[in-house]
């Protein structure tokens, strides 16, 4: 069930009434029955793999409690529990979303060398979601390796955690400590929570289906024939592309915070206007956070971070950034695009004395700032290619087209109205993104226009509420798409 | 008032403001032109005795205002392009709840070939047609019975329920003329007009039936129940066109269907010497105006003489029936076109006017085979003038209600 669906359009809103009816005491068992009847709407036979993961790691943080005080002695089985909790939890993810990958793979460099190699014929569809709750469970329970949280003994509260539906299927990644609490205490949502919450779900739709999905279709016509499309094209559907994954990504996990401010429950905010920031390593501080903190929590401290020495902190860059693109998708393109990513970065640190001796000598202003937006946001765009392309060799099949033709006037002669969006569409799409932009520029100086529309008198209120819901039903792309060829009935 | 009941007070107003807007949008995006073909269905003071239903053959051929003028038989055309029989069979039902057929004309064109695409009920390559046809209904517990039966292996189903679904992307094609309603008085259906040239073609109803076992032999299962529990009569009927061999095949195969299962016959009319195959066909699946109404005049006979408790033509209440047959041939004269003299010929057949065709017998026009077999197939309805200095081909259209001359056009 799509956040963007009449399914969804029916679930939530019944899930929400009953929510604010029920009593306190049998709140958390409606949502843990709303949250698996979420998940199970996409394939009911996948709920085994989240009750899986949910019991081996409920388990798991158990016996790690249990044994915590009993000394050294205890220690070897605390860390066999641990390692037995995240192999089990990363051998399912493995089976089910990076076994065909691997085998494909080894099958590959096998055949390099002469050596033929078939196939298996297991080829799982990728469970929804799995990739998000096997990341929670795993924070959880080295949290509780950690001592940083106990271990939660109520089972159905555990897998409350672990299924909220809100952040189920796209994140944010909760970690215990944040989400645990408040599902516990399941406060009475208050009513500016409920409005607010609301008002941040219609801007994450308008993000989502207005903006990204409309993009979508430009970006897939132009990366799906770069032969009719070259140069100039390509450049302009990867731009465009940087948007849409923002919008699509950013957009679902604010509806999936605004879902959860509805329920009174607070979730952390993933994206913080990071096409905005001025260097790469801002941009993934503030891109994903959930899932770049949880990097850097689990992978690139335990890795020993940057205490280490130079050399040592850079493969930890790379480390991450690698895993970061595995966890992306299972194919080499992604490896390649996190890859690209960390190299980046670690330049980016190389560069840092002469860059910090450079902005001594230029003024900062707004210009400046602006400058390094841009190029931030160019570099961070070079490597959408990577992630947007259908495996490596699509990658440098675009990559060539951009430096082999030379057609910028397509930007300008109207060309661009022929890549599936008509002209009427692309100005939509561009004063989306203005929108976007101001939002963005307020919203990084701090200034929050959600809470400044709630401040308004209610007929203003009402009128904005009212004016986002039709703008995203009418301009958003969902439902069929009207055709108007394909109503030509009066012939036949 | 308590804050907790002036804040629930207040969500329900701002729910109820916030579904008067959506309505309003849908009521500016939806698109007025289709409502056109079910205007009159839903418009009309009188039953419709008959209801044709099935594919564009019946769509196309089956012309319900020709039937009231010939045989004083007030039908409605549901017929819809690539209709299947489970769509029919709720889209029966469904109208069902606005009118009381006597009878229903089922063209069985499609039976067979359609039930073999997708899960058999509908054609995935024509849901925006389909979606024409259940639009003209509310939403009802019926219509999402039927969305739901139909198009079940369809992720965009609910489009189906929610007009909007689909409308709401039509923003950018919004234009003045959307807003002034177009008039297409056929009660239904839709002649058209143009020309396929199947001279040679040879008319037959020799097939050989076929096993037959698809989705939709469950439906017609359940049509026939459903007509026989509500008293309705049905006609099975299988329209001429250029039938290939498969078609006559599967139009056989029917036959043996309906005649062995339900004791009921197929009005097969592919040999019934209806159609000028030098004239009368628009393309290879499909008759043009003359095929149709000399179609539709037989069909008219045969329920007459079948169904007499069906002809209208003296029952008051019906009056209004030769008022919308008046409007009916102002239609077709704003259907005249300059420059399109074959096309315009063809809305001569019939009663209604009278053609005199002006162009030297000694020029290049004479040489027009079309043309000449077209005026052979109208007889009456046209009178050649030999006019030796004729410049093109001069057609004058006379209405036969007033004897006045509404069209006139050179063609060079």
């Amino acid at each position: 069930m799509l956040f963007n669906s009449f399914r969804f359009l029916l679930f939530f809103p019944t899930t929400l009434i009953l929510f604010h009816l029920l009593p306190k005491k049998v709140k958390g068992v409606w949502l843990l029955i709303c949250s698996y009847f979420f998940y199970m709407s996409w394939n009911p036979r996948y709920v085994v793999l989240i009750l899986f993961s949910t019991l081996v790691t409920y388990a798991g943080a158990l016996v790690l409690q249990a044994v915590r005080d009993r000394g050294e002695s205890a220690r070897k089985l605390q860390k066999l529990t641990l390692i037995a909790c995240v192999v089990l939890n990363l051998g399912v993810l493995f089976l089910f979303k990076y076994f065909r990958f691997a085998c494909a793979s080894v099958s590959a460099a096998l055949s390099l060398i002469g050596i033929p190699a078939t196939m298996p014929a297991w080829d799982p569809i990728l469970p929804v979601g799995i990739s998000f709750y096997t990341f929670q469970t795993m924070s959880y329970v080295i949290d509780v390796y950690r001592g940083k949280v106990p271990a939660e003994r109520n089972l159905l509260q555990y897998a409350l955690f672990v299924s909220f539906f809100p952040q189920l299927v796209a994140g944010p990644i909760e970690r215990c400590e944040n989400l645990m609490s408040q599902l516990k205490e399941l406060p009475r949502p208050s009513y500016a929570s409920v409005r607010h919450g609301f008002l941040v779900m219609l801007w994450g739709y308008f993000m989502k289906m207005v903006i990204a999905d409309r993009a979508a279709i430009l970006v897939d016509t132009v990366y799906g024939a770069p032969e009719q499309y070259p140069g100039a094209f390509i450049v302009a559907a990867t731009v465009l592309f940087a948007f849409q994954i923002y919008c699509d990504f950013a957009g679902y996990s604010t509806i999936a915070l605004g879902a959860a401010e509805m329920l009174g429950i607070r979730l952390t905010q993933n994206f913080e206007t990071p096409y905005l920031s001025t260097s790469v390593r801002e941009f993934w501080r503030r891109w994903h956070v959930t899932l770049n903190t949880w990097f850097v929590d689990y992978v690139y401290i335990p890795l020993g971070g940057s205490r280490k020495g130079k050399l040592v902190k850079y493969r930890n860059i790379l480390v991450v950034f690698l895993l970061s693109g595995l966890w992306h998708g299972a194919r080499w393109s992604y490896v390649l695009w996190g890859g690209i990513n960390g190299v980046f970065q670690i330049m980016e640190d190389l560069l840092a004395d002469r860059a910090k001796k450079c902005e001594k000598t230029v003024p900062d202003s707004f210009a400046f700032r602006c400058v390094k937006t841009v190029g931030t946001f160019v570099l961070i765009d070079f490597t959408w290619l990577f992630f947007r392309s259908n495996g490596i060799r699509h990658s440098l099949t675009l990559l060539g087209s951009i430096f082999t033709t030379f057609n910028p006037w397509i930007l300008f002669d109207g060309s661009l109205y022929t890549c599936g969006l008509g002209m009427k569409e692309l100005h939509v799409l561009a004063y989306s993104l203005l929108i976007l932009l101001v939002a963005g520029l307020f919203a990084h100086r701090g200034v929050r226009i959600g809470e400044r529309i709630e401040r308004q008198p209610v007929y203003f209120r009402w009128l904005v509420y009212i004016g986002a819901v039709l703008c995203i039903l009418i301009f958003g792309i969902w439902g069929s798409v009207y055709n108007a060829s394909n109503f030509i009935y009066f012939q036949f | 008032m308590n804050k907790n009941l002036r804040r629930a007070v207040g969500i329900a107003l701002f729910l109820v403001l916030l579904a008067l807007s959506v309505c309003a949008a849908d009521a500016f995006l939806d698109k007025t032109d289709v409502d056109e073909k079910y205007k009159q269905f839903f418009a009309s003071d009188t039953d419709f005795d008959v209801i044709v239903m099935g594919t564009s053959h019946a769509y196309n051929t089956i012309l319900p205002q020709e039937l009231w003028r010939g045989h004083g038989i007030a039908a409605y055309n549901w017929g819809q392009g690539n209709c299947t029989l489970p769509e029919d069979y709720y889209i029966l039902q469904l109208l069902s709840r606005y009118t009381t057929p006597k009878l229903v004309v089922m063209d069985l064109f499609g039976f067979v070939e359609f039930a073999k695409v997708g899960n058999g009920k509908y054609r995935p390559d024509s849901r925006d047609m389909q979606r024409v046809q259940f639009d003209a209904f509310p939403l009802s517990r019926l219509k999402y019975e039927a969305v739901t039966d139909i198009f079940d292996d369809y992720d965009n189903r609910y489009d189906f329920l929610v007009k909007f679904a689909i409308y709401h992307s039509r923003w950018s094609e919004i234009k003045k003329d959307n807003f002034k309603p177009r008039d297409i008085p056929q009660k239904g259906a839709g002649f058209v007009l143009g020309f396929y040239d199947a001279e040679g073609y040879v008319e037959s109803s020799d097939g050989t039936p076929r096993t037959l076992e698809t989705v939709g032999v469950g439906y017609l299962d359940k049509l026939i129940a459903y007509c026989r529990e509500n008293g309705i009569e049905l006609l099975f009927t299988y329209v001429p066109f250029t039938a290939t061999q498969e078609n006559r095949d599967a139009a056989a195969t029917m036959e043996k269907l309906l005649g062995e299962r339900y004791g009921l016959p197929l009005l097969n009319m592919m040999d019934k010497g209806l159609v000028d195959y030098r004239t009368d066909p628009y393309d290879a699946s499909h008759l043009n105006y003359i095929g149709a109404a000399a179609v539709t005049d037989y069909l008219g006979l045969y329920i007459a003489e079948r169904y007499p408790e069906l002809v209208r033509r003296d029952d008051p209440a019906y009056a209004s029936w030769d008022r919308d047959y008046d409007h009916y041939v102002d239609y077709k004269i704003s259907r005249f076109e300059e420059g399109k003299l074959h096309n315009n010929l063809l809305l001569l057949y019939g009663p209604d006017f009278h053609g005199d065709l002006y162009f030297s017998a000694s020029g290049p026009t004479a040489e027009d085979r079309l043309l000449g077999n077209l005026i052979r197939r109208l007889g009456e309805s046209v009178t050649v003038h030999d006019t030796a200095d004729a410049d093109g081909v001069l057609l004058e259209v006379t209405d036969k209600r007033t004897g006045e001359i509404v069209f006139r056009d050179r063609t060079h």
